[in-house]
């Protein structure tokens, strides 16, 4: 668990950061949304102390992140940039390694360790494992990214903007793979974005920046349906739920119904799309498929209740265990107070 | 059948033939330099330029290349010893200003003819191998120095913020990252450096330095081409030696 007490960053007499107190909840991803300026980057540089704070301190399960040396407490927490960052003299694998060597590891240990992330980050090992960064695609470094940041099994992960640099494509290849693994490893992520539609998917938390303050922290349902103030209204646009319902698949609001005269869906279609396709259809509802399976209906006013979906969605999901994204909603089910 | 393994084999037997070709290349020089040195063909056929008599040297000429060498390499060890230090010196955060004065003065020794250098040296610590040393280190300092601090400076910021965030301390990041990073073009410094250096000793033998200066200094003063182009011809195969030699040092394979 990250937590941030009172914390400040001047730079002569602007505040970067002002009287942050916040806490990260533990095995969950927590975005930290803003406007560019916003304070964002800064706070978590003063996580891992790249950026060392002002005033104020930040507790990593209740000890002084100030108490460590810079570079130990770095070792324990993986750290993925927008520009990736790779070692262009290094291979893939030592790139990966890099960690684990600084920690003095078995070197035997490393490989089969380097060898298990690149395939769980999909890059095939023996493919990639002796390749040069100037040899992968963008997607690809940033898979070999999140793969040196988890080499050394951190318990945490900062991320700055991991995906901005990616294409559209690959970018969210790239989110829903990380998606997958965070299921698994349950590492206590905080993600720096800038872009809402991230916030929404990735997040379990999403705590939104202004001008150095916090505005509001809470579940990405509770900044889409109860923004705290005017501000987080307006930054998320007047479309914030549909961008939240981007994020979804559709298979998620499926519940039993008759299909009859209904338009076809396929269950993997994000739930905007659906929303478009039954708004062309000029239907009320549209019956959901799994290939050459039909899972049930959805309706416009099921759409309504993104937080009421708990059992349909959970069951829908559990026929299926080769359903790709399990439900993100249902990982948010506390609603986190921030500490302030 | 037989076309489907050798076709597998062909980009390492290609690249091997191409590492292959680049050393062959790369020891042309030495091997044309020391041909010269040890054989008399280089004297007979410069004697039409000496009214016919092949031209001579009161030493070796193996004896006077060595010394040559031992003047450039000497000097560039104290280049190195000095030059890669002070660029890490003032490439080091904070130190802007350091930089700039550091790049400054390399640039102004750049714009400063090398007998200028060289004259001066020789009221301050007299006649013979030392003022020349002195003026091959200043002048061999101004590559290496700025190709350093160019070289370190270059290395992306991102892979530096990356190297941090991993833990490595800063003697760390500096030899495991930046050095490595900045290696091709701090190289390309001690290169240039040397290679010139190679034609400025040449200046060092009215120093009083024995080398490769000797026969054209001779030469001039008693009018024989023939001795000034000995003097010349070798030395200029010895720059092209060292520039292949360091060339395939610098790129590593």
């Amino acid at each position: 668990m990250i937590t941030l007490e009172h914390l400040e960053k001047k730079y002569g007499d602007t505040f970067a950061v002002r009287d942050l107190s916040l806490t990260f909840p533990d095995a969950s991803i927590t975005a930290l949304l803003g406007p560019s300026g916003c304070g964002k980057t800064t706070t978590l540089r003063m996580i891992n102390r790249l950026i060392e704070p002002s005033t104020g301190r930040v507790l990593l399960d209740g000890q002084d992140a100030a108490s460590l040396k810079p570079e130990a407490l770095r070792r324990g927490i993986g750290y993925v940039i927008q520009q990736i960052g790779l070692f262009p003299h290094l291979s893939v694998a030592q790139n990966v390694a890099t960690v684990p060597d600084l920690l003095g590891r078995d070197k035997s240990q490393t490989r089969t360790r380097v060898d298990e992330l690149l395939a769980l980050v999909g890059l095939e090992p023996q493919t990639y494992r002796n390749k040069r960064p100037a040899e992968l695609s963008g997607g690809q470094a940033q898979r070999v990214g999140v793969a040196r940041a988890l080499a050394a099994d951190p318990p945490i992960l900062l991320m700055d903007e991991p995906f901005g640099a990616l294409d559209p494509i690959a970018r969210g290849e790239v989110q829903e793979r990380f998606l997958n693994i965070q299921r698994e490893l349950k590492k206590t992520v905080v993600i720096v974005s800038h872009d809402i539609d991230e916030a929404l998917r990735m997040g379990d938390y999403v705590a939104l920046m202004q001008t150095g303050e916090l505005a509001q922290f809470g579940t990405p349902d509770d900044l889409v349906r109860r923004p705290a103030s005017e501000f987080v209204r307006q930054f998320l646009g007047d479309d914030a739920n549909l961008r939240q319902l981007a994020g979804v698949p559709v298979r998620h609001f499926v519940r039993a119904g008759d299909a009859n005269g209904l338009p076809r869906i396929e269950a993997s279609t994000n739930t905007r799309t659906a929303l478009a396709l039954m708004l062309r259809a000029g239907s009320q509802g549209a019956a959901i498929w799994d290939g050459e399976r039909l899972l049930g209906v959805v309706t416009f006013s099921d759409l309504t209740r993104t937080e009421a979906q708990g059992g349909v969605a959970q069951d829908a999901t559990s026929q299926d265990a080769s359903v790709q994204g399990v439900s993100q909603a249902t990982a948010r089910q506390v609603i986190a107070e921030p500490t302030r | 059948m037989t076309a489907a393994p050798s076709s597998s084999a062909t980009p390492l037997l290609a690249a091997r033939s191409r590492r292959l070709g680049r050393w062959l290349s790369a020891l042309l020089w030495p091997a044309l330099l020391l041909l010269f040195l040890f054989t008399p063909i280089l004297p007979r056929l410069l004697a039409p330029l000496s009214a016919g008599v092949p031209p001579t040297t009161d030493s070796p000429l193996w004896q006077l290349t060595l010394a040559h060498l031992g003047l450039v390499l000497g000097a560039e060890l104290i280049v190195l010893a000095v030059g890669v230090p002070l660029a890490i010196y003032v490439t080091r955060p904070g130190r802007a200003a350091l930089m700039q004065l550091a790049e400054a003065i390399t640039g102004l020794g750049q714009t400063v003819p090398t007998i200028a250098v060289l004259a001066l040296a020789v009221p301050a610590l007299g006649f013979g191998t030392l003022p020349t040393l002195v003026g091959l280190i200043l002048y061999g300092l101004v590559p290496v120095v700025s190709n350093g601090i160019s070289g370190l400076l270059g290395v992306d910021k991102a892979v530096q913020d990356a190297a941090r965030g991993m833990g490595m301390s800063n003697w760390q990041r500096l030899s495991r990252i930046e050095l490595p990073l900045s290696l091709p073009v701090l190289g390309a410094g001690i290169r240039t450096s040397t290679v010139y250096n190679v034609g400025t000793a040449t200046i060092g033998a009215a120093l009083g330095a024995s080398g490769l200066g000797e026969p054209i200094i001779n030469g001039l003063s008693q009018q024989n081409t023939g001795l000034v182009l000995l003097g010349a011809v070798l030395a200029g195969l010895l720059a092209l030696s060292l520039d292949a030699l360091l060339g395939l040092l610098v790129s590593g394979e």
